[in-house]
């Protein structure tokens, strides 16, 4: 079930929510475990109950290894870790894998074997990240275990942050589910909703309205297909994708809000970053940072300790440990959002420009002022998106070429008003972060309106939500990007 | 004020759930669409069909097609997507300068899009002649080509620039109309006729939300069959002229 269906916002959600503002307070719990659990087995009817099995059996499992001291306890930790991603390596790699094999096979003259494709599960990439960092944080003794069952399968399965997002860590979260009867107020359910409302809006009336143009563009043939053409697609697929994703993130974090939690934030204004530095602490930041606290800084800790001298091959220590630790976080990266070479070549090229400003680039990147800086960005990310999107490497090459060989094509997209007014808007809504005026009466908006302003609010969700409503009606079912991650 | 903020928190709840109300009770009458459509049936549930997933799909289909309101929300995004953005959600409809709707048909047919071919209508042509000449010298009945006017030819100033950029080509209705005429057979073209009163016509002869020639429109090209029949044939037929 999605958020941008009229099934979820006509039909779960307002029961769900009547029901969880009704109920005594000793049972929301309950009630929201209950709800999270049918909202992912109406998605993923089968894999739910490995998805319960294996929260039982982590649950178990940590419990113990927080009792256990040395090598019991590191057992334990590893046992919680490789039954994690082995779930995640069957399901999300497993066809990816087997396809190399056939590869493989074929340069040898052997005939492929026989396999069935798995399907994947929806969201397995985010449940699993999620289990780990429990995982990780109890064995690091940053975090207590759960008391309960039901509280831990509540953190795991709360059905706003189950599918995408934003990747919530043990310590966000647990002693909101435990209590968190000072949040559960009119001011958290409505703002919760302004924020649920503006990720929809955003979804709906503009990612949604550009994809199906850059869809278009992105399926015209060669001969079609003109530089022009290739730009204005690129350009929009980079504020399609951000809208997409940032607005599933405002749905979650405004469902969050309404029933009393409070998720971490998970974009801001990524695209005025000054650099590719800047832009992951500033994109999907949780799972950012999730990849610096669990991957790259151990990584770099452990390298540091193999690497004694102070230079390696004229460069310092420091730098070739980052390099090190930045490569393989990133490949880590790019292939947590696909079982592709597409995504692995992505993560590589976001690494290598995350090593070239710790080498050089930022020093001229910050030289150039901050304009130049911020375009520059831009267009580096703009090329790592077509790389992103494409379905093979081939295709991303040939994209990537078409933008600077400046030829026509015969193009029968047509780019209506409706397109251009999206992407503008789009524009706007992505670089106003750069204003702070405007950044300080968002934070407003968000978390301290004033009663003016609520009640103008109120009204401006009423439309946008109707206007919403009104187009998935009209023109279907629409999926996030991130669902396939 | 938490008074006024659980008024509008019960209102946006209220919201949420009125069209499931309206859907069960009918509170509030609602235009139903027109058109054809094909309804969604509410699915059965199996084990098999809730495992594999169709049953959750099929169901989603079902609840959206049977939201309450669903016209309504229809008519809202059409409207929105017409008024501001000039984009018809109707099937093969061009919306052209000043709201001018167009079948796409005629758009092509004046960019000369759908030419068919020389060869193709020679022999179309060689065979009206055979049919006319025969119907006329055994059953002395008299054949006529009526050709209506298209909008495209009509308004061509009002078909969206992004269409007029394209190249023109030979139109499928010119080559035609040249070689029945070069045939001898009966042509009744309305297009420059209808173009010559274009300017001076009391009233729209065809109209901006129609592809087709209007009422009155259809009143003049019906009263000019009837002379160019009664001229043709010297058959006097008795109606009164416009």
């Amino acid at each position: 079930m999605i958020f941008s269906s009229s099934l979820f916002l006509l039909y779960f959600l307002p029961f769900f929510l009547i029901v969880y503002f009704l109920i005594d307070r000793n049972y929301k719990n309950w009630v929201l475990l209950i709800a999270s659990i049918l909202f992912y087995a109406w998605g993923a009817p089968k894999f739910v109950f490995f998805v319960m099995g294996s929260v039982l059996v982590d649950f178990v499992l940590i419990r113990e290894m927080s009792l256990k001291t040395g090598s019991a306890r590191r057992f334990l930790f590893w046992v919680s870790v490789i039954l994690n991603l082995a779930l995640l390596l069957y399901f999300k790699y497993m066809n990816f894998f087997v396809d190399q094999f056939q590869v493989m096979l074929s340069l040898f003259g052997s005939k492929p074997a026989e396999w069935t494709k798995i399907v994947l599960p929806v969201g397995i990439s985010f449940i699993t990240f999620q289990k780990l960092s429990y995982t990780l944080d109890v064995y690091k003794k940053q975090h207590p275990v759960f008391q309960k069952l039901q509280d831990y399968a509540l953190y795991i399965f709360m059905f706003p942050q189950l599918l995408s997002g934003p990747i919530v860590r043990p310590g966000q979260i647990a002693s909101q589910i435990t209590d968190r009867s000072a949040q559960e107020n009119i001011d958290f359910r409505l703002t919760g909703f302004y924020r649920f409302i503006i990720g929809l809006a955003k979804k709906v009336l503009i990612a949604d309205v550009l994809g199906v143009t850059v869809n278009e563009i992105f399926a015209l043939t060669p001969v079609e297909l003109s530089s022009g053409m290739a730009w204005i697609g690129a350009i929009a697929y980079t504020f399609q994708i951000y809208f997409d994703f940032s607005g599933y993130s405002d749905m979650a974090i405004g469902l969050a809000r309404m029933l009393g939690f409070r998720l971490p934030e998970n974009f801001n204004s990524p695209y005025i970053s000054q650099s590719i530095t800047e832009f992951w602490r500033r994109w999907h930041i949780t799972l950012s940072f999730w990849f610096r606290d669990y991957i790259f800084l151990p990584l770099a800790y452990s390298t540091s300790r193999k690497l004694p001298k102070e230079h390696y091959w004229g460069i310092r220590a420091d730098k070739v440990i980052y390099l090190i630790a930045t490569t393989v976080t990133f490949l880590l990266c790019g292939f947590w959002h696909g079982a592709a070479w597409t995504f692995i070549v992505w993560g590589a090229y976001m690494g290598i420009f995350l090593i070239a400003d710790r080498l050089f680039l930022l020093k001229y990147l910050r030289k150039s002022g901050k304009i130049p800086s911020i375009a520059i960005t831009f267009f580096l990310l703009m090329i790592g998106w077509l790389i992103f999107r494409a379905q093979t490497l081939d295709e991303a090459w040939f994209l990537i070429r078409r933008l600077f060989t400046f030829q026509g094509g015969e193009s029968t997209v047509w780019l209506n008003p409706k397109f251009w007014t999206m992407l503008i808007i789009a524009v706007i809504f992505s670089f106003w972060g750069g204003f702070k005026k405007i950044e300080s009466w968002v934070e407003k908006l968000y978390f301290n309106p004033g009663n003016g302003l609520m009640i103008t609010f109120s009204v401006i969700a009423i439309l946008l939500f109707i206007l919403s409503e009104a187009t998935i009606t009209s023109t279907g079912f629409s999926p996030f990007i991130y669902f396939r991650f | 004020m938490n008074r006024i903020k659980t008024i509008l928190l019960l209102i946006i709840l209220l919201l949420l759930v009125f069209p499931s109300f309206q859907k069960r009770f009918g509170l509030i009458k609602s235009k139903p669409l027109s058109g054809v459509f094909t309804s969604v049936s509410k699915p059965v549930i199996t084990s098999a069909s809730w495992f594999n997933g169709t049953w959750q799909d099929q169901y989603r289909q079902y609840r959206e097609d049977a939201t309450g309101f669903k016209p309504d929300f229809v008519r809202i995004f059409n409207q929105v997507d017409f008024s501001l953005f000039s984009i018809p959600h109707a099937e093969r409809v061009i919306v052209g300068k000043r709201k001018e709707l167009f079948a796409s048909g005629y758009i092509r047919g004046y960019l000369g899009q759908d030419f068919p071919g020389k060869y193709y209508i020679e022999e179309k042509v060689r065979m009206l002649k055979f049919v006319q000449n025969y119907l006329w010298d055994f059953k002395k009945i008299f054949v006529v080509v009526v050709i209506p006017p298209d909008k495209g030819s009509f308004y061509p100033e009002l078909i969206p620039d992004r269409f007029l950029k394209m190249k023109r080509h030979q139109t499928g209705r010119d080559y035609f109309t040249q070689k029945a005429n070069d045939a001898g057979i009966n042509v009744l073209d309305f297009n420059p006729y209808f173009s010559a009163m274009k300017d001076s016509a009391p009233y729209r002869l065809i109209p901006s939300s129609g592809v087709h020639w209007s009422d009155y429109g259809s009143f003049l090209a019906a009263d000019s069959a009837i002379r160019y029949f009664e001229k043709k044939t010297g058959f006097v037929t008795n109606q009164s002229h416009l």
